[in-house]
């Protein structure tokens, strides 16, 4: 496939409102640049503004303040047909009543290519994505993944300057999203085009991101690499968001102890390598895989009872209760806690995330 | 449940016994009268049946029994019951074009057996004559309807005697969205006036179609005069615009008959008279007349005791209590000796038209003449058409439907 | 089956399953056994009496006084017509004024049978419809003849016991042949049922016989075929279902199939006052060949075929594309009040549509009619509408039309509200115009649906009897009637043709059947996504 140059995609205070201003706005002063040839992930929990930005990238929907770039050029206005995008839907909105051939050539054809042309183009894609024997097939003849690849074809055989893609894997099944994310990864390596990916499935947004932006209520929250998110969370929701099984959270008081700063809370305290903090309570955030059950130097302990322990083949997940809350944490499939069993785990006060109790920033 | 089935069934059983028409010896009639007509009617039966109860020797019975159908059913009804057994005794109609299709079809008793002399002098001739078809008598007369001249007294003093005339008057008062006169003209009930007036006919004396001739071709352009362009009769009449356009004096003169006076408001100001005289031939414009009559049924069981009912419905007496209440054109001469029937400015006008009027032919052939007919009329005044040409399709068209297999 | 182990058990099982064949078989030809004893009975019944009054008429002509039987008679002599009025006449009869008070009753009845005898010639009828009394009329010296006599005893009755004898012989050689083997049986069950075939040639002659004959030979064979104990024990199976099934299928039998096979049958008969005679093609063959009048003349079959179907293409192309339209119109989500939109353009669907025909009818009036008078006041001239077929068939088409474009409206309206919003999204991004969009997406959804509506819509629009007969009322002179009214005006407004309006009804649904069998070919090609 032909690399074009790639373009730039850019949100510049884009808001959108439904229904003159009732109720919360579905996007909010919105600041977003996807990086020439990047797959930039939009992702959140349901109702964030993430399908509702990418319709108004595709121009299916209008700002209701604010301006699109696609490029140097701006698109706000343009009707999607103008904008040089190619869209892959939820629902693969394949055409029922056209050969699979037809539906990757119909663009094409809109566009008045010559039919030899037309012919090369759709072969070729059809051969990458291994849907060569179906192009005489009709939809409703395939099965998910097959129309998935071909809704995945139609959009690649546009070469446009930008792909969008609309919660593409979330109708099939669990392996078959695997194959297809990859596929997907692999579809963007080769083409090098841009590509702006809406999911709420983090894990979709961990394995296929050039670049995460976490939307929550229409206003973004993060913006960064998956490491950059998953290591560094801006803020308690993204920290919450991201990793299975999620980050565990435990109101605690500000203290002095010592030289240093110490998080006190119901039966715990951790020092804190810190020296000040702007905020007298905090949020401390806990990751399963930080806690361990061996004491090792510069640890702090928690101490807590097992609730509830989760085999899960290779490794144990257990969850425990505190008088600081609930928490859990990670170890291996040969450890002995049992149910109702009182546990101390030791944390290592650097791996601990922190959170400004009011605003939930991290501090 | 079996107890609240076998109530249900005793009950049905009683209240079938229980029919107050149950009585087999009373004389039933079918009539499809309505309001004051139909209030007359059963004054006289009621007033019939009393005597009868009461034994008095005018009134030897039998009882009579009214049965009330609906207008456009009744025909039907006739043709369907009589000849299973199930219709009345006798009926009343309001005509008498289709004795002929009757006794074609054996429906109809002839009763000039019946007849004396003495009891057909109680009635105007045509009246009684127009009952007769085939030698034969067939019913007796109640009323007779034909069309006259109705004209507005607030624009019109003297109506006009002649055609003449009529056209001048017309010229006068048609213009600025009224008109002079409206009849409905694409319909050959309307224009036999006209036709009978100009010595037409529609039927010569072996009962062939003839309706090509000189005459009716004159009356046919007589016809067209009056409502095609330039004319005095409003274009595309049908019955409905007479009442309308008459009654709100968009017109100050309809051709219409005594079913007029019910559809137009109180306060109209309005007389009747006599169609006029044809100028060309000095003729009075004649139109048909039919008459309504009682008639019996071939499968009547007691005909002699239906006689005396038929008798009785077409009496002197039915005839005044219906003059009077109904204003019905009766043809009983006994009628007009009362003084406020005699006097009665619109039932002496209709009854003057009535001398001058033509039976409807009750030929069973009659029934095909009036569609290709009115055709014609719509294309001669409608249409500027030549009328000998439109008059001659129409006579082939309908000796067609009369000759094929 | 129940254990016929035996022999004995297996020949009885056999003699009980050739009875059951035999029954079947047998009431068949019972049937045809009772009809033409009937007709036959009726005839000769008729002869006879007949000829008994014919007779004593005879003998009266002759001067005699035949006694036997008579009721009333005598020589009645020739009328006497009165002086004024040519119906009002006086008779004798045997010297006697027939009529007056104290007549015996059956007076009018001898001066009714003179007067028409006088008119028609002789005759002989029965005077009463129960078949009781006899009269015969005929012209003599002197007058006319009339006698009417009462027939001794009624009509033959039924050989109730000649005809139980013959079904228990045959029952008997049935069940005797099934019992001896699958051979004798089937000869046993020809013979068994062909034994009414006797009575029946007496009675109904070779043609009666013979058929009683060919029911009981196909009776056998069908026995020997297996096809009754295989339709009995079907019914046995499903008997609740059938049962179930019956009493709609009886009205569908009386009120579609009886009227429909009767309405065939009549289009080969001809009518006239009341008698109907067999003419066999000759009605079919006059509406076939134009009825012997040229190609423009409305009443040529092919010319009223003609503005019959360019009236149902041009009414289902207007429907359709008002239809369509209008449902793209009202899913545009720019429209506001679109509930109230809906519920009037539902409303010429919902309104009766004689009374919607009678509107347009007033509304086209040349004088005083809604149109004419919009295009005076804009100026334009008065247009007689119903005097000539071009703008009589045009007032009858916007009537029309004005009444069917719901029908496709909401079947389209459907389809749109079913066709998913990313498809259209997935072209507006592949780049295709709003007209594009509709060819492509709308259009392919729209087909398969619309294809039963449309074939519905033209069979309704073909037959469509109330918006030109109350519109145009066929003006001018039967041009703008479509094969219906003018099937309706051959039955009751030129002489009851009914003869010659059940073969025009016939050729109707010959060529609506013609149409529904290719179109529900073409559409089951175009199976829906």
């Amino acid at each position: 496939m032909e690399v074009r140059t790639a373009s730039e995609v850019r949100l510049e205070g884009v808001s959108k409102r439904y229904d003159g201003a009732a109720g919360r706005p579905a996007l909010e002063e919105l600041d977003l640049t996807v990086r020439p040839g990047e797959l930039a992930v939009l992702v959140g929990p349901s109702g964030c503004g993430k399908s509702t930005t990418l319709r108004i990238v595709a121009g299916l929907e209008e700002p209701s303040s604010g301006r699109v770039f696609i490029g140097e050029r701006e698109v706000t206005s343009v009707p999607p047909a103008q904008r040089d995008i190619a869209m892959v839907f939820q629902s693969y909105a394949l055409y029922p009543h056209m050969s699979v051939y037809d539906n990757l050539a119909f663009a094409l054809r809109m566009r008045r290519r010559p039919e030899a042309e037309i012919r090369q183009r759709v072969t070729q894609v059809a051969r990458a994505l291994a849907i060569e024997e179906y192009l005489e097939r009709r939809p409703r003849a395939l099965s998910g993944g097959q129309r998935q690849r071909v809704a995945i074809g139609r959009a690649v055989v546009r070469e446009p300057a930008v792909f969008l893609f609309d919660e593409p894997l979330s109708n099939l099944d669990a392996v078959l999203r695997g194959e297809m994310r990859r596929e997907i990864a692999r579809i963007h390596k080769q083409t090098g085009t841009t590509a702006l990916y809406v999911t709420h499935d983090q894990v979709e947004a961990m394995t296929l991101a050039d670049r995460i932006v976490v939307l929550h209520g229409g206003v973004v929250q993060q913006v960064g690499t998956p490491t950059e998110i998953y290591q560094q969370p801006a803020n308690r929701f993204v920290a919450g968001f991201f990793g299975t099984p999620a980050m565990s959270f435990l109101a605690a008081d500000v203290a002095e102890r010592g030289d240093g700063l110490c998080a006190r809370g119901p039966g715990f305290e951790l020092p804190l390598p810190l020296r000040a903090l702007p905020c007298p309570r905090v949020v401390v955030g806990l990751r399963p895989e930080a806690a361990s059950l061996e004491r090792r130097p510069d640890t702090a302990a928690l101490a807590g009872e097992v609730e509830l322990r989760e085999v899960l083949g290779a490794e144990v997940l257990l969850h425990l209760r505190s008088p600081a809350g609930p928490f859990t944490v990670r170890t291996d499939a040969r450890s002995a806690p049992r149910e109702g069993d009182a546990l101390t785990v030791w944390i290592d006060p650097r791996a601990l995330h922190l959170f400004d109790a009011e605003t939930e920033r991290r501090v | 449940m079996k107890i609240a089935v076998a109530a249900l069934a005793a009950a049905l059983a009683l209240g079938g016994a229980c029919t107050p028409e149950a009585d087999d010896r009373a004389v039933v009639v079918w009539h499809s009268y309505a309001g004051d007509e139909r209030a007359a009617l059963e004054e006289v039966v009621a007033g019939w049946n009393r005597r009868v109860a009461a034994g008095d020797a005018d009134a030897p019975g039998p009882r009579i029994a009214l049965v009330s159908v609906p207008h456009e059913a009744l025909s039907d009804k006739l043709t369907s019951a009589i000849p299973n057994g199930n219709g009345p005794d006798l009926f009343i109609y309001p005509g008498h074009d289709r004795i002929g299709d009757w006794v074609a079809g054996g429906l109809i008793e002839p009763v000039e057996y019946f007849v004396s002399e003495a009891l057909a002098d109680r009635f105007a001739y045509d009246a009684i004559a127009a009952m007769a078809y085939q030698g034969s008598l067939y019913g007796l007369p109640l009323a007779v309807k034909s069309v006259a001249l109705y004209y507005r007294t607030d624009r019109i003093e003297r109506p006009p005697a002649t055609t003449d005339e009529l056209i001048a008057l017309g010229r006068r008062l048609t213009g600025g969205g009224r008109f002079a006169l409206v009849y409905d003209n694409a319909d050959l009930y309307g224009h036999a006036a006209w036709l009978h007036g100009f010595g037409g006919r529609l039927f010569d004396e072996r009962g062939r179609v003839r309706i090509a001739g000189p005459e009716a071709v004159a009356a046919a352009r007589f016809a067209a005069e009056l409502g095609g362009p330039g004319g005095i009769v409003p274009p595309g009449m049908t019955g409905q615009m007479v009442s309308t356009l008459f009654n709100e004096g968009v017109a100050a003169m309809a051709i219409s008959g005594p079913w007029l006076l019910a559809e137009l408001d109180d306060g109209v100001p309005l007389a009747i008279a006599p169609l006029p005289v044809v100028s060309a031939t000095g003729r009075p414009a004649a139109p048909f007349f039919g008459a309504e009559g009682v008639y019996m049924s071939s499968r009547a069981r007691d005909k002699d005791g239906a006689f005396r009912a038929m008798a009785a419905l077409a009496g002197d007496a039915s005839a005044i209590a219906r003059a009077r209440r109904a204003r019905q054109v009766v043809p009983n001469l006994a009628a007009y000796r009362e003084p406020d029937i005699g006097s009665d400015p619109v039932l002496a006008a209709f009854k003057a038209q009535a001398e001058r009027s033509v039976p409807m032919p009750a030929t069973p052939a009659m029934r095909v003449v009036w569609t290709p007919y009115e055709t014609a009329l719509q294309k001669i005044i409608g249409q500027g058409a030549d009328p000998a040409g439109a008059l001659a399709a129409a006579e082939r068209e309908i000796l067609g439907y009369l000759e094929d297999p | 089956m129940s254990a016929a182990a035996t022999p004995g058990g297996a020949a009885r099982a056999a003699r009980r399953s050739a009875l059951g064949a035999y029954a079947v078989t047998a009431a068949l030809a019972l049937a045809i056994a009772l009809g033409s004893f009937v007709l036959h009975r009726n005839r000769s019944y008729r002869e006879r009496e007949h000829a008994r009054a014919r007779a004593a008429a005879e003998a009266i002509a002759r001067g005699e006084r035949p006694a036997a039987h008579l009721v009333a008679g005598g020589l009645v002599s020739a009328a006497q017509p009165s002086a004024r009025y040519p119906f009002l006449r006086r008779r004798l009869v045997d010297g006697r004024p027939l009529g007056g008070p104290g007549a015996p009753p059956g007076d009018k009845i001898l001066y009714d049978a003179a007067q028409r005898a006088e008119r028609e010639g002789a005759q002989v009828r029965f005077a009463d419809p129960d078949g009781a009394l006899v009269l015969a009329a005929r012209p003599a010296e002197g007058g006319v003849a009339v006698a009417l006599v009462e027939a001794p005893g009624g009509p033959a009755g039924l050989p109730v016991g000649l005809l139980a004898g013959l079904l228990l012989l045959g029952a008997l050689v049935a069940a005797g042949g099934a019992a001896a083997g699958p051979a004798p049986r089937a000869l046993g069950l020809a013979i068994g049922g062909g034994a009414l075939a006797a009575p029946s040639a007496l009675w109904g002659g070779p043609a009666a016989a013979a058929l009683v004959a060919a029911v009981a030979l196909a009776g056998a064979a069908a026995d020997r075929l297996g096809l009754l104990a295989r339709a009995g024990a079907e019914l046995r199976r499903q008997r609740i279902a059938y049962g179930f099934l019956a009493p709609a299928g009886l009205a569908m039998l009386v009120l579609v199939a009886v009227p429909l096979v009767v309405g065939l049958a009549l289009g080969f008969y001809n009518h006239r006052h009341g008698t109907w005679t067999f003419v066999g093609l000759d009605n079919f063959v006059h509406i076939l060949s134009g009825g012997g009048r040229a190609l423009s003349d409305p009443l040529n079959f092919y010319f009223t075929l003609g503005v019959t179907v360019l009236w149902t293409a041009a009414n289902v192309l207007l429907h359709l594309a008002i239809g369509v339209a209008l449902a793209l119109v009202l899913r545009q989500s720019w429209l506001g009040g679109r509930g109230v939109y809906r519920v009037l353009f539902i409303l010429p669907w919902a309104i009766p549509n004689y009374i919607t025909a009678l509107i347009w009818n007033g509304m086209f009036q040349s004088e005083y009619g809604a149109v004419n008078g919009i295009l005076s006041a804009l100026g334009l001239d008065r247009v007689s509408w119903f005097s000539e077929l071009a703008t009589a068939f045009t007032a009858n088409v916007c009537a029309n039309t004005w009444l069917g474009f719901p029908f496709m409206m909401v079947v389209a309206l459907g389809v749109l509200e079913s066709i998913p919003r990313d498809m259209h999204e997935a072209a507006e991004v592949d780049g295709a115009s709003a007209w594009q969009r509709f060819v492509h997406i709308t259009l392919p959804h729209l087909r398969p649906a619309l294809a039963p509506a449309v074939a519905l819509g033209a069979i309704w629009t073909f037959n469509m009897f109330n918006v030109i007969y109350l519109v145009s009322g066929g003006a001018p002179g039967g041009a703008s009637d479509i094969l219906v009214t003018e099937a309706y005006r051959w039955a009751f407004e030129r002489g009851e043709r009914y003869g010659l309006a059940a073969a025009y009804a016939t050729i109707i649904f010959l060529i609506l059947l013609v149409w529904t069998v290719l179109g529900t070919r073409v559409t089951r090609r175009e199976a829906p996504p």
